[in-house]
């Protein structure tokens, strides 16, 4: 690939005093690098967010760049936001336990919008750059890859400016990298698979049965839920969060409304609130878990198994809803606190069925080790090594499968998590077996929690946080991150007036996706669904 | 032949053809109904496969417009062949309608045939997925069939003939010592090769939903309406062909050898409860085991072969047979 040159790169990168480098930066660190650079000290209440600040255009790379090697920070997000004359793109880097994180936003005035990409170097960048070039008509010059992301031949116009904002795209043509050579063939699956799943076309390049290259094409569930935020009251948004991707909706309720309680500066809400967002967390953990252990086993066409594993899932979801009156636990979250007090049911009764569920679980792990024609499938497929898992800046239990020891619940604490200790599970092989193993003892760390914050008073007991939500003016910016069962949930929401001007949401999924196309090199065609089914990628939290 | 057992024989190859064509959806129900109890569900009606049957078989066919006319003869031929096989195969009564014609090499020529025939077609209509099912089933076949002949070996070892209703017939004359170890490892091995012949776990998954792990329903994905029925029916055809071969081996009493009345009810009953039996048998097992890694399949036909192998051996040089 060709090393484009930036104006700039060099002197900029001199420019920022660097602290020496540790194996492990603290959040000193990061606080002397924000310093040295100029950026924003969060104070007060705001203390939670990241270090923030403008980035000149002309060091947008060299920051970034220098910022990787310093502070090991990686990028979790990269957005756009419409400013009238002009586009903000911001970037949000995250680093590791107790720091704050680093945010850093460029300004771009209508006429010129360019910015060098980081795309190259940092390579989750490249997903988050082609959105926000086909969503506002940003260039990222050098960018190696313009094809569009989310949008398909019939947008025209970046959607989140308008018409006339930018010249019209063609998109009619999408091209996958081709592979060579005598016997290879194009095995095109999608967007309409044989069994009822979201939509997404994959074209592998195959050599008999092994797999040489996969590309995955995304975007035909894009809804543009982001704009459909834009203007509206901030407690109504909480429907559209917890839409994003319906498998967890409680993550994405509590993601949201963390993101608009921290935009709004509410104070701390009461203790039994966070644990009640605590317990109703946890059990939509234990349900998609386990929706996740039956489907892998079900792909490996044990279907006694998977059934076992289904009825748990069930229990789960009973449970959910005998708390919140919905399956998916929906209408109980809003911002502020909760929609109302979740029943005042016999604490006892839902420890033990989360016990239950959690030594089922167990028990099933034990089964299915007993059948070696499970694991043997299991083992050694569809393996994302910890190189590859840093590099994608991978989270939730895929990256954890892989030994990236990473948890939103430890390293940036939030809600009734800040009381309680979560033992991170972790597994280094990366393969199936591992994400199998690490999904097993969510489950059971998920059950243990519930049950400390079912102590906590989670169930009936106040609502929301005293004397409401304030009501301030001008704009304000918050932000959200909560571990869904996928891993890091991420909001970005800015509000002007009491409206929301701008909501991001970063589906853990949009992170984790490229890690297919990685997992399923060197392995069988026949293998794919299991490598798929055991990272569970979301469709419509990526496309939105 | 006098003309009265030319007339008796002609009945029962027309009483055995229905048999074998009506029993056939029952036998896939019974599977189902076993993998669907293992797995806490009720499951579908018994007769379910018979109403998918009727459907289709009422419903229009729709052909891909590159594929040729092989795409259309493809199931009527595959179907035809398998159908052909049924009389070589001893069901209620000795000797087998058709055993005069040919041996069991003859059932392995046209299941093979009817394979065969399935492939092409699969590969006519030009589809990735056709492709791939055609090569991964033509691989599996020709792994299996060596090891299928030399089961028939085996089998017809003790009585020196690849004849069917000849094995059957030594069978049932020997008593109790027929279930002699050569018989069992031959029949184990068979029961390998069964898996593999008929498409169940853990070579294929014939419930799966996931089109990148098929084999043989990826290469049925183009058909439809009456084309479909006939692969449908064909494919629980050579499920009942298959376990009637084994039973009829492995357990040969009962079997008419006279056209009297009771005889012909008892052969009758005891071919119903035998089926019944194997095929809740194939079900149970199917709910124990999970797919195989594609290329391990290799593995199962090595087994089946050494298995085979084994009998040979015995009964020839060890003399055990």
């Amino acid at each position: 690939m060709k090393e484009i040159p930036y104006e700039g790169d060099e002197a900029s990168v001199a420019a920022v005093a660097l602290p020496a480098i540790r194996p492990v930066p603290t959040a000193a660190d990061e606080g002397k690098w924000a310093r040295n650079l100029g950026l924003k000290d969060p104070t007060g209440e705001a203390a939670r967010g990241p270090w923030t600040g403008e980035v000149p255009r002309g060091s947008w790379r060299s920051v970034a760049l220098s910022l990787r090697p310093v502070l090991q920070h990686r990028l979790a997000t990269l957005w756009g936001e419409d400013a009238r004359d002009r586009v903000r793109v911001h970037a949000l880097w995250l680093g590791g336990s107790g720091t704050r994180g680093v945010h850093l936003y460029a300004s771009l005035p209508e006429g010129s919008l360019e910015l060098p990409t980081l795309s190259p170097e940092v390579a989750p960048a490249l997903y988050f750059e082609r959105e926000v070039a086909e969503m506002f008509g940003v260039e990222f010059a050098g960018s190696p890859d313009t094809r569009p992301l989310l949008l398909h031949h019939r947008h025209r116009a970046p959607p989140m400016r308008g018409e006339g904002a930018a010249p019209e795209a063609d998109r009619s043509r999408f091209d996958f990298a081709p592979v060579e050579g005598e016997g290879v063939y194009e095995i095109p699956v999608g967007p309409v698979h044989a069994g009822v799943i979201e939509p997404g076309h994959f074209r592998f390049q195959a050599l008999g049965e092994q797999i040489l290259d996969l590309e995955v094409r995304l975007g035909y569930t894009h809804k543009g839920t982001e704009r459909l935020w834009q203007g509206r009251d901030p407690q109504k948004g909480v429907l559209l969060a917890e839409s994003i991707s319906g498998d967890h909706s409680v993550a994405g309720a509590v993601a949201y409304a963390s993101a608009v309680e921290g935009a709004l500066e509410t104070p701390s809400l009461p203790a039994p609130v966070e644990a009640a967002r605590g317990l109703l967390l946890e059990t939509e953990r234990i349900a998609f878990l386990l929706g996740d252990v039956s489907g892998i086993v079900l792909d490996v066409g044990y279907a006694a198994g998977a059934a076992q594993a289904n009825v748990l899932r069930d229990r789960a979801y009973r449970l959910l809803e005998s708390l919140t009156g919905s399956r998916l636990g929906r209408g109980t979250v809003r911002v502020g606190g909760l929609s109302r007090p979740l029943p005042t049911l016999v604490p006892g009764k839902i420890a033990r069925e989360l016990q239950e569920l959690a030594r089922g679980t167990e028990e099933l792990l034990d089964h299915v080790q007993g059948v070696s024609s499970i694991m043997d499938r299991l083992r050694g497929t569809g393996t994302v090594p910890l190189a590859v898992a840093d590099a994608l800046g991978m989270v939730g239990p895929a990256a954890r499968a892989s030994g990236a020891d990473r948890d939103v619940r430890r390293d940036r604490p939030y809600g009734a998590y800040r009381n309680e200790e979560v033992r991170v599970a972790r597994q280094d092989a990366g393969d199936v077996e591992a994400r199998l193993r690490v999904k097993v003892e969510e489950v059971r760390e998920a059950s243990r929690l519930a049950q400390a914050f079912l102590k906590r008073g989670a169930l009936g007991g106040a609502v929301s946080v005293d004397g409401g939500v304030p009501s301030v003016s001008g704009e304000r910016f918050g932000l959200g991150i909560v571990e869904s069962p996928r891993g890091e949930f991420l909001f970005a929401v800015s509000i002007d007036h009491g409206s929301l001007q701008r909501v991001h949401v970063r589906e853990p999924s949009f992170l984790n996706w490229p890690a297919i196309e990685y997992a399923v090199r060197e392995n069988i065609v026949p293998d794919f669904p299991l490598c798929n089914k055991s990272l569970n990628l979301s469709y419509s939290g990526f496309d939105r | 032949m006098t003309p009265w057992e030319i007339l008796l024989t002609t009945l029962v190859l027309a009483a055995e053809l229905a048999l074998a064509v009506g029993l056939a959806p029952l036998l896939t129900s019974v599977v189902r109904r076993r993998k669907s109890r293992s797995q806490r569900r009720t499951g579908p009606s018994m007769i379910q496969p018979y109403l998918d049957l009727a459907k289709l078989w009422g419903k229009g066919t729709v052909y891909v417009e590159s594929s040729s006319a092989v795409t259309r003869a493809a199931p009527l031929i595959s179907f035809a062949s398998l159908l052909a096989a049924v009389p070589f195969v001893p069901w209620f009564f000795l000797p087998a309608p058709l055993g005069f014609a040919g041996d069991l090499i003859v059932v392995v020529g046209l299941l093979a045939l009817s394979r065969f025939m399935t492939a092409v077609a699969a590969l006519d209509a030009g589809s990735t997925f056709g492709g791939m099912g055609s090569t991964r089933d033509m691989w599996i076949g020709a792994l299996f069939e060596p090891t299928f002949l030399l089961v028939i070996f085996a089998w017809g070892a003790p009585s020196g003939s690849t004849q069917a209703s000849t094995i059957v017939l030594h069978g049932a004359t020997l008593g109790a010592a027929h279930l002699s170890p050569a018989l069992l490892l031959a029949s184990a091995a068979f029961a390998l090769l069964l898996l593999a012949e008929t498409g169940r776990l853990p070579v294929d998954n014939p419930a799966t939903h996931l089109e990148l792990t098929m084999v043989h329903e990826a290469m049925v994905l183009e058909y439809g309406g009456r084309d479909l029925a006939l692969i449908e029916l064909g494919q629980s055809l050579r499920m009942v062909l298959l376990l009637e071969l084994f039973v009829a081996v492995l357990l040969p009493w009962g079997i008419a050898l006279s056209f009297g009345l009771a005889a012909l009810a008892l052969a009758l009953v005891l071919l119903l409860v035998k089926l019944l039996a194997a095929s809740a048998l194939l079900g149970e097992l199917e709910t124990r085991v999970a797919k195989w890694r594609l290329f391990r399949v290799a593995d199962l036909a090595v087994l089946s072969w050494v298995l085979a192998l084994g009998s040979i051996s015995l009964t020839y040089l060890v003399g055990v047979g």
